[in-house]
Parts: C-alpha cells; sequence; structure tokens
C-alpha cells in the first residue's frame, strides 16, 4: 500500500523520516552527484601547510599538490603543466567563459543550445554586457552536428570562444567533440574551443588529445571525490578575470585545495582501473531498463530514436517520461517508492523551464514529463528491474495517459 | 545622567476606527492593548494608555524590534517615536527644536507646528504653543521655513500628564484590533490573493485561521512550505495563524476520474468548501474566507461562486470579490506575502486544472455531478487526516518577565 502513490497520505515529518530510514532506498541520481568514495580519503597526507609557503611544511604541501596534478594529467593523458584546480565544474566553466572579457575588446561567444546552467547563465550575462552571443541547436536527439557549429561560427566569425558539452547532463547523448573542433577551426581558426567535460568523466571515454579542445572543465564530485574540487584544463594558459595572489599560474587564484585535489586524483585513478569494464557493465543494465520502459504502455524514452544499447548515449543516463504525468509528480512519485531520481539537471529543478529538451524540438509537455534516471557503479540489475517494476506500477495506477488528455 | 544604554525611547499610538466606537470601547482598547503587548513582548518594553494614546516604552535597543511591531499593529491609525519633557515652556520650545532638527536633517524644508492640549493648566493655549514653537523653530533653523498650508512636515506637541513632541509620524494598520471581530477560517492557497483576502478581515478584527488543500505527490513539500510561510507573514498581523493542511489527493483523483473535464475545477472547489465548513464548525470559527474576484479567472463567475458556496453552511466572506487584481497585487506587495505568492510552485489547483472550466455551473447539474463523485468516505478520511500547526505567532509569554 505504501508503494501506492495514489494512496499515499500526507505523511507527518516525524513519520515521514521513519519511513525513509525504514524504506529500501536505491540511487539514480549519479548525474547529479555520486556518492562519495571514502576510499579517495584514505591515502590523504594532511598538509598542514599553505602550498605557497617558503618553509618545510609548505614545500611539503606544494609536493603533495603537485603530485595530484601530475597524477590526474597522467589519468587524463595530458601535460601536469595544463591542469589547474578550481573549486568545481561551474568555476572552472566560468573562468573559460569570463576569459573572453580580457581576450578581446568586443569578440563574442557561440555556445551550444543545451549546455548546463554554468555556461547558458555566463553566456547570458556576456551578452548583457553587450558581447555578441551565438546559439546553435542540437538534432532532434539531442546531439550537437558539426556543420551546424561550423556555419553559425562562420557567421559569426570572428569569435572569442566557442563552448560545447562533450556529454549532455539530462539525454547522456554524447558528443562527438573532435568533429566539433574540427569544424570549429575550420569556421574560424582563432576562436578558443572550451568543452564542458564534466558529465563526460566516468560516464564516456575521455580523450583531451584527441579531441583537441583548448579547454575543458571537470568535477571530482561526479566520480565519486568530494564535492568542491573541480579543474580546468588548458592547453595553453590563458589570461582569466578572476585575478589574485597568482596561485595555480594565475588560472586559478586563492590559497589551492590540496586535500581536494589529492582526493580528485585518488577518484579518477580509481574510476580509470577497470574502466571498460564497468562501461561493459553499465551498457547492459541500460539496455535492460531502457527495453523495460519501453515495454511499459504509456512510457517512453526521451528521445524516441534512443534504442537499448545505442553507442551515441552514455549508458549512464537516460531520460524518460510517462505519457500525461508531469515529471515533477513522476518524480515524487518515485521517491515516496523509495527511488531517487531527478526531472533534470538538478541545478535547475524548481523550475518550469526545460531549455535542453525545448532546444530539441520537443513539445511543452513531453518535455514537461520528462525524468532523467543515472546510474553508477554500484547500481545493480536488481535496481534496475526494482526501478522498472515502480514505473510500471505508477503507470497503471495513476492511468497516467487517460488522466491527462484533453483536458 | 543616563547611561547611553539605560535609555528609553517613548513612542506614542494614535488610535484608529475604535475612537469611533462608544460604548463598548474600553473592550475594543483592552484587545489592542492585549495584542500590542503580546506582539512587543520580550522587548522590555511598557504599555500605557492615557485617554485615546497608548504609550510605549522601551529601551533603545529595542527599537527596531518594537517599530517592526508597531508597523504590523492592526488597529492604530498612526504611531511616532515622541519626545516627552516637563510641561514647562521652555522645555516643550526645545523639544520642538530637537524634533525640528530630525526633520531638517531628513531633508523637510518647510514645517508647521500642531498641538493637542489635554491638560488645560499648561500656560499657553494651543495657539499660542503653535506660535511660541513655530518661531522658536524657525530661529533655531533657518532652513526650515512656517508653512502652514502644506508643510513637509508636521511637528506635534500634545499636552498631557507630560508633554510629548514628535514628527514624522508613521501610518499605521488602522482597522479593528484582531480578535474583536469573530474567527475566520480562510482557504489558504499559494497564490496572490488569499493571503490578501486574509489580511483584509484580520483588519476587519478578526482572528484568522486557514485551511491548504495538499496533494502530494502532486504538489510539491516547496508549495506546502510556501502556504506555511505565507500563513506566518499573515499570522504575522493577525497574532498568529493556525493552519491545517489537509491531504486532498485521493478526493482530487475521484474528481479526476469521474467528472467531465470542464467540471473539474467547481467541484474540487465545492469539496473543499465541504471540508472547510466542518473544519469550522468543530472549531467555533464563525465564517469561511476566501480571495475569489468575480470573473478574475474563469472559473470565479458569480454562477460557479454560487455552486461553490453551496457545500457551507457558514457565510463566506469574499473581501476581494470587486477589487482589481492589480489593487490586490499592490496591497499583497505592501503586507510581503507577494514575493513567497509568486514562487513558481504549482498548487494544486493548477496542476488539476482544465483548459477551459465551465464558465457558468448550474446548481442542480453542479449538485447532481457532485453527488455522483460519492466523496463521502474520502471526505471523512481527508478530514481526519488534517494536520494542525500554529504559525506567526508572537513569543510565548514567559513565566517571569525580566
Amino acid at each position: 500500500m505504501k508503494n501506492n502513490p495514489s494512496l499515499s497520505p500526507l505523511a507527518r515529518p516525524a513519520r515521514r523520516r521513519l519511513e525513509c530510514l525504514l524504506m529500501e532506498r536505491r540511487y539514480f541520481d549519479w548525474a547529479a552527484t555520486a556518492p562519495f568514495r571514502p576510499a579517495s580519503f584514505n591515502e590523504i597526507n594532511p598538509a598542514i601547510a599553505n602550498p605557497s609557503s617558503r618553509h618545510l611544511e609548505g614545500r611539503k604541501a606544494r609536493d603533495l599538490l603537485e603530485s595530484a596534478r601530475a597524477r590526474c594529467a597522467a589519468v587524463l593523458g595530458v601535460s601536469p603543466s595544463s591542469i589547474f584546480f578550481t573549486s568545481g565544474g561551474t568555476e572552472s566553466n566560468a573562468a573559460a567563459l569570463y576569459s573572453v572579457l580580457v581576450r578581446s575588446r568586443t569578440a563574442g561567444i557561440l555556445v551550444s543550445g543545451i549546455e548546463h546552467a554554468s555556461i547558458s547563465e555566463p553566456a547570458k550575462t556576456l551578452s548583457r554586457m553587450g558581447r555578441p552571443v551565438g546559439s546553435f541547436p542540437p538534432e532532434p536527439s539531442g546531439h550537437l552536428a558539426p556543420e551546424a557549429l561550423g556555419k553559425k561560427l562562420a557567421a559569426m566569425k570572428p569569435c572569442a570562444l566557442v563552448s560545447a558539452m562533450a556529454v549532455n547532463n539530462e539525454t547522456g547523448a554524447l558528443m562527438d567533440v573532435a568533429a566539433l573542433v574540427r569544424a570549429a577551426r575550420v569556421a574560424d581558426p582563432r576562436a578558443h574551443f572550451h568543452c564542458d567535460a564534466v558529465q563526460a568523466l566516468g560516464k564516456a571515454p575521455v580523450d583531451l588529445a584527441a579531441w583537441g579542445v583548448d579547454s575543458a572543465s571537470f568535477s571530482a564530485h561526479k566520480i565519486g571525490g568530494p564535492r568542491g574540487v573541480g579543474i580546468l584544463y588548458a592547453r595553453k594558459r590563458f589570461e582569466v578575470l578572476a585575478a589574485g595572489g597568482g596561485q595555480e599560474s594565475g588560472m586559478r587564484p586563492g590559497t589551492e585545495n590540496v586535500e581536494g585535489a589529492l582526493a580528485f586524483a585518488d577518484a579518477l585513478e580509481a574510476r580509470s582501473r577497470g574502466e571498460a569494464a564497468a562501461f561493459d557493465e553499465a551498457s547492459g543494465r541500460c539496455a535492460r531498463l531502457v527495453q523495460g520502459l519501453s515495454s511499459i504502455g504509456g512510457c517512453s524514452i526521451i528521445p524516441a530514436s534512443r534504442t537499448a544499447r545505442d553507442p551515441r548515449f552514455s549508458p549512464y543516463i537516460v531520460m524518460a517520461a510517462l505519457q500525461g504525468l508531469p515529471g515533477e509528480v513522476l518524480a515524487r512519485m518515485l521517491d515516496d517508492a523509495g527511488f531517487a531520481v531527478s526531472t533534470g539537471s538538478a541545478c535547475s529543478s524548481g523550475k518550469n523551464e526545460r531549455p535542453v529538451l525545448t532546444a530539441m524540438g520537443m513539445t511543452e509537455e513531453t518535455a514537461r514529463g520528462a525524468v532523467r534516471v543515472s546510474q553508477g557503479w554500484t547500481t545493480t540489475e536488481a535496481d534496475i528491474d526494482a526501478l522498472i517494476a515502480a514505473f510500471a506500477e505508477i503507470a497503471r495506477s495513476s492511468d497516467a495517459g487517460k488522466a491527462w488528455k484533453n483536458r | 545622567m543616563k547611561d547611553e544604554k539605560d535609555r528609553m525611547v517613548t513612542y506614542l499610538l494614535k488610535l484608529g476606527e475604535l475612537t469611533l466606537k462608544g460604548g463598548n470601547r474600553e473592550e475594543f482598547e483592552k484587545k489592542l492593548r492585549f495584542n500590542l503587548q503580546a506582539m512587543i513582548r520580550g522587548n522590555h518594553a511598557q504599555v500605557d494608555v492615557s485617554k485615546g494614546r497608548f504609550f510605549v516604552r522601551c529601551p533603545e535597543e529595542s527599537k527596531a524590534a518594537v517599530e517592526n511591531a508597531l508597523d504590523r499593529l492592526i488597529g492604530i491609525a498612526g504611531w511616532a517615536e515622541a519626545v516627552p519633557c516637563d510641561k514647562t515652556v521652555g522645555a516643550v520650545l526645545g523639544a520642538c527644536v530637537e524634533v525640528g532638527k530630525k526633520l531638517a536633517a531628513s531633508g523637510a524644508k518647510s514645517f508647521k507646528i500642531e498641538s493637542r492640549r489635554a491638560d488645560k493648566g499648561f500656560p499657553l493655549d494651543s495657539y499660542g504653543i503653535m506660535r511660541e514653537a513655530g518661531s522658536a523653530v524657525s530661529i533655531a533653523l533657518p532652513s526650515m521655513r512656517v508653512d502652514v498650508r502644506e508643510p513637509e512636515a508636521v511637528i506635534e506637541v500634545e499636552i498631557r500628564e507630560k508633554a510629548y513632541i514628535y514628527g514624522m509620524e508613521k501610518r499605521g494598520r488602522r482597522g479593528l484590533p484582531v480578535g474583536t471581530g469573530g474567527r475566520a477560517l480562510l482557504l489558504l492557497s499559494g497564490g496572490i490573493d488569499s493571503p490578501v483576502a486574509g489580511y483584509m478581515m484580520a483588519r476587519r478584527g478578526m482572528k484568522i485561521d486557514a485551511v491548504y488543500f495538499h496533494a502530494h505527490p502532486y504538489t510539491s513539500q516547496e508549495a506546502r512550505d510556501k502556504v506555511r510561510s505565507l500563513a506566518s507573514i499573515l499570522g504575522g498581523y493577525a497574532l498568529g495563524v493556525k493552519l491545517w493542511t489537509v491531504p486532498f489527493t485521493d478526493v482530487q483523483l475521484r474528481i479526476r476520474e469521474r467528472a467531465p473535464g470542464d467540471w473539474t475545477t467547481i467541484l474540487m472547489r465545492m469539496a473543499m468548501m465541504e471540508i472547510a465548513d466542518r473544519i469550522a464548525r468543530a472549531n467555533r470559527i464563525d465564517c469561511l474566507v476566501t480571495g475569489e474576484s468575480v470573473g478574475q479567472v474563469a472559473s470565479q463567475t458569480i454562477q460557479n461562486m454560487t455552486c461553490v458556496q453551496s457545500r457551507s453552511r457558514l457565510p463566506v466572506l469574499r473581501p476581494l470579490v470587486g477589487t482589481d487584481k492589480i489593487d490586490t497585487v499592490d496591497l499583497a506587495k505592501a503586507i510581503g506575502t507577494y514575493g513567497t505568492s509568486i514562487l513558481p510552485y504549482e498548487d494544486c489547483c493548477s496542476l488539476f486544472s482544465p483548459k477551459h472550466p465551465i464558465l457558468k455551473a448550474d446548481p442542480a447539474e453542479a449538485d447532481a455531478l457532485y453527488a455522483s463523485l460519492e466523496l463521502g468516505e474520502l471526505l471523512e478520511t481527508a478530514y481526519r487526516s488534517k494536520e494542525r500547526e500554529r504559525l506567526g505567532a508572537p513569543p510565548e509569554k514567559k513565566k517571569a518577565q525580566g
């Protein structure tokens, strides 16, 4: 009875807390944050001093920081001098975007139509400051087409910066970053290419050298590291807007988060071990999920063209909807049934806008109905089966399709 | 010389509409005093009453809290920080100059003096006070000139058991003290109108309680929290609001299942009215209050209101029935509920509402449809599962005051 959403009484806070404790919870919101992996703090030598201090303790902290940088660089296959630690994906993205203010007096930027708020909002700010800001839409499948980017960029030339993400945080669409970069180079060779790769880490192959991007953003908490640590990869150093004490070669002034950097390195190494095998397993679970959901009447996968083992999508993120049921409501029903899912980016849940899905050309109703299911390395097939069963139960009991039509 | 931190501040409060009351005026004053004391409790403030004036004295450090309470107090026409002084001509003129300095500092270029002399023993009559004080202020402050027609500032002198001088009178909330006008149960949604309707009835002296219909999982916890914060804001004026939250999902699902799409809104409101009526009668509440306004949305036609009203035996008051939306919005901003009301969480009405609700419901048809829903048991369950909390109430009385 507890799982029947239509019967759920208004739970008193105390009782609700108790229910939450007793209820088996299944976590399907890995794209928002991956559970913190305690192992990532195990090997940390506390760095008591400021890495910029010249005494012995300071030099020790500096060594620890540099070792973390080297380890991260090794996993990402790039030079340590191109890794700069930040406070997370948002700061890395902001540093890249706002660099256009010191890069050029007038030139604008081009961003894709499906970027995370940490790209699209700074773009709006730049627009308010008078910079030309262009945008290009995705394919209906949610992918970014190199031709669309190239065409728009050629029209905007000269452009200071182009920003396109590697993996979409809502649909899981994998972009062909290398092809996007090539198209950008043809259209405007001088434009800086920035890639928000926050969702790519741990959910898709990352090959910065092959991509050829000028800069990219990463965040530790998406792969089991701590929150509050990120990386800005920059092939060549560039001038950033935030100025200060010159730390991180001036790319990110502010006292360095040594512990965070070490934990990020731990998490990266942990993820890279057996990554291929993990990806295969995740693909299997994803296929099971997509097939299971597709077989439920009224349930659809977004985009509809996505197949069970679709190489165009990260297996870690699946977007789905129950016809006629707002995604917000579906997410709450699943929450009551013990499943943690989101309607989309956690950074915009609570708002009624779904810019990514709207950019894909979806109707407002479909966009509003979408929920994001994201899995990770502790997700099991049993979890997937339970989630499919919960979707089926909600579809049955809420009679979703019938109820919301023709209103 | 008194220590700076012991300095006391005096506020003079002018009573509003209740001065029109005859025989039961004393009762209204008593209630106002009770409310005021509750609202400033814990600030070491003291209330005195004398002939149509209330006086609040508090330490300097409680100023902000006391002024905040006075700004929320319903039943006063105006209030001002007053300078009390001895009843000698010299002291009164000195205090007038002191108040004039503050007015000049706030940018006033012209002023006039007004005076009331309750104590006829004072050597100058009202006219004499105005004349002497006017000349004293204009000599001391050359930047201020006397203008009796359109002054930018007014310095008021009242001669009572002491003399009180004040300028910069703040407008009070007016109305009648909360608790003198019976009890009302407000149907509170997360929208702009219903909190305003509740405020308007509180200003008529009514004690306000509220009921909210929650449709989890169709409405979010955020939507419920929004209603709770609206109730808290309202409670700041109404000395606390008791909020009943009624789980309404099953009723709504039944309506959606059985009723024609265009009838869902009106049938839902009928069901809400029935539960509200029951809560009110069980708690000796005298009437229901809604934020409805004729024609504001398609479902709020006079015909529809008539149908909805039929589910309650109590009077249904609609203080906004004839107001324009823009006026309601202005009032919502003035009472501080607007910013909360426009937070983007959908309340249960908007998720369950049809695109085209029926405009002129026929009462007989409405009754027949309502009966066909067979809501009896669902309403009973909803009623029994309601939760109650008190929000926005002033701090509880302590056993021994400081």
